[in-house]
């Protein structure tokens, strides 16, 4: 009887051509895996009236953040405003102090030369769908990063969309929604921060710093960008300060 | 017959080539840059969401309710100094002054790790409500410089060398900090599952001390 693959090969022995047929199918399971996407377009984790609905929830809160916000800014306006008009009564020395301090705290303005970043999803992306694993959206660990390098480069004061960042600023994220200061945020993410502007971009430009940022820009298009800005206004923190643990009595 | 059994023989060893050579794919997927399977940020939950939204908005209340307060003060010239007092002294503590006290956690790695760690356990007990943390005694405040890693690896804050073992401490409610780090699929998880070889601890504290910075 004649080998089917001696028909075709008659110049190798049976051997030789079950590892050929072996190899064969190597390539063959390769090439399709290969083409197999390792991640799958995922469907919207919530469906449509889901969406709408937690979109009407977080726009309540957050308007009413924005309204309390506003408020604590008047606030501490009116307080510094009767302070002034009581200095002949208050020590000036006390005045300066206080005022020193709350530039040291976030309370005051910050105007000055530094740097702009800009910060968006890959044009593609939809943010909607709730994928944190998304490597086409802006994650809150990435705006951590960028904070980092601008804190390690002597950064004096850093906004985040307009939100004053501290040291105990929490910049985190539930889903692909993005909190500053619990605050809620959407993209384009701009901060700016004030300092020495050639220091602030030399450390931005260290791909080792922000490595995973910019291997996403390169293969997902992420929007990452910035440039000097010799007119920033680091504008003053409007949000709490939670002191119910901390205590200067040992 | 004989002809159908090679035939059958040839098909057995293309399909076994052929799973052969996916698993060659699936595994040189799994050999991964490690940072490609990090997910440093918790997947979505509204509930969450939404309490966190709430408790902030209590939050800036409460502030309203202490900055009227303080506003009516400083209407009164009698009341005004206190007030300006009570101010400096809370703006002291904030500004990292003077030694401040209290509960809290604290967050032990035995090994070197990446600085990216350190930035997301500390973010966690922030965002969990730590008023105030520290690093190998090093108290973190807004003139703190940021976390640097040099040629080699060290991680360096305010110009000096941090060493392993790394020692977080936060000032805050200690269990609602505890419970943060440690809630199911968190950074404590998150860490374990990608350092399983570095020892981490993490447990309430009575009484913290951080130092003024100087």
């Amino acid at each position: 009887m004649v080998s089917s693959g001696v028909y075709f090969f008659p110049m190798l022995s049976s051997y030789k051509i079950q590892i050929i047929f072996v190899v064969i199918g190597i390539f063959v399971g390769a090439f399709i895996t290969s083409q197999l996407r390792t991640d799958a377009p995922v469907s919207s984790l919530f469906p449509a009236d889901e969406l709408e609905a937690r979109s009407q929830v977080i726009k309540t809160f957050v308007d009413e953040q924005s309204q309390l916000q506003s408020n604590i800014v008047s606030l501490r306006k009116a307080i510094e405003d009767n302070q002034s008009k009581n200095e002949a009564a208050s020590q000036a020395s006390n005045l300066a102090l206080l005022d020193d301090l709350k530039g040291r705290i976030g309370l005051t303005q910050q105007t000055g030369t530094g740097v702009e970043i800009l910060l968006d999803d890959s044009p593609l992306a939809r943010r909607e769908n709730g994928e944190t694993l998304n490597e086409s959206l802006i994650h809150a660990s990435d705006i951590r990063d960028i904070v980092n390098v601008l804190r390690a480069a002597n950064a004096e004061a850093i906004a985040i969309n307009s939100q004053r960042i501290l040291a105990t600023t929490p910049i985190a994220s539930v889903g692909s929604s993005i909190l500053v200061n619990n605050f809620y945020i959407v993209p384009p993410f701009t901060i700016t921060a004030t300092g020495d502007p050639e220091i602030l971009i030399q450390r931005l430009l260290d791909m080792t710093a922000l490595t995973d940022l910019y291997e996403r820009k390169s293969k997902y298009n992420i929007q990452f960008s910035f440039k000097q800005n010799d007119g920033l206004v680091i504008p003053v923190y409007n949000g709490d300060f939670r002191l119910k643990y901390l205590t200067s009595s040992p | 017959m004989k002809l159908r059994d090679i035939t059958l023989r040839k098909s057995a060893l293309m399909l076994l080539g052929a799973i052969l050579g996916a698993l060659l794919i699936v595994q040189s997927r799994s050999f991964k840059n490690v940072t490609d399977i990090i997910s440093r940020d918790p997947s979505a939950n509204i509930f969450r969401e939404i309490q966190i939204l709430k408790q902030t908005n209590d939050n800036l209340r409460d502030e309203i309710k202490d900055l009227s307060e303080t506003l009516d003060q400083t209407k009164n010239r009698s009341t005004a100094l206190q007030a300006i007092e009570k101010e400096i002294n809370r703006d002291k503590i904030l500004a990292g002054d003077i030694d401040v006290y209290g509960p809290g956690v604290y967050v032990k790695i035995e090994k070197n790790v990446r600085a990216l760690w350190l930035i997301d356990f500390i973010n966690e007990l922030l965002n969990a409500g730590a008023e105030s943390v520290s690093i190998n005694n090093i108290r973190l405040t807004d003139t703190t410089d940021g976390f640097d890693t040099l040629p080699l690896g060290q991680i360096v804050v305010n110009g000096s060398i941090l060493n392993s073992p790394f020692v977080i401490e936060a000032i805050g409610e200690p269990n609602t900090l505890k419970n943060a780090l440690l809630q199911p699929k968190g950074i404590a998880d998150r860490f374990q599952e990608n350092n399983p070889q570095i020892p981490l601890s993490i447990d309430t504290l009575e009484r913290i001390h951080m130092k003024e910075v100087l």
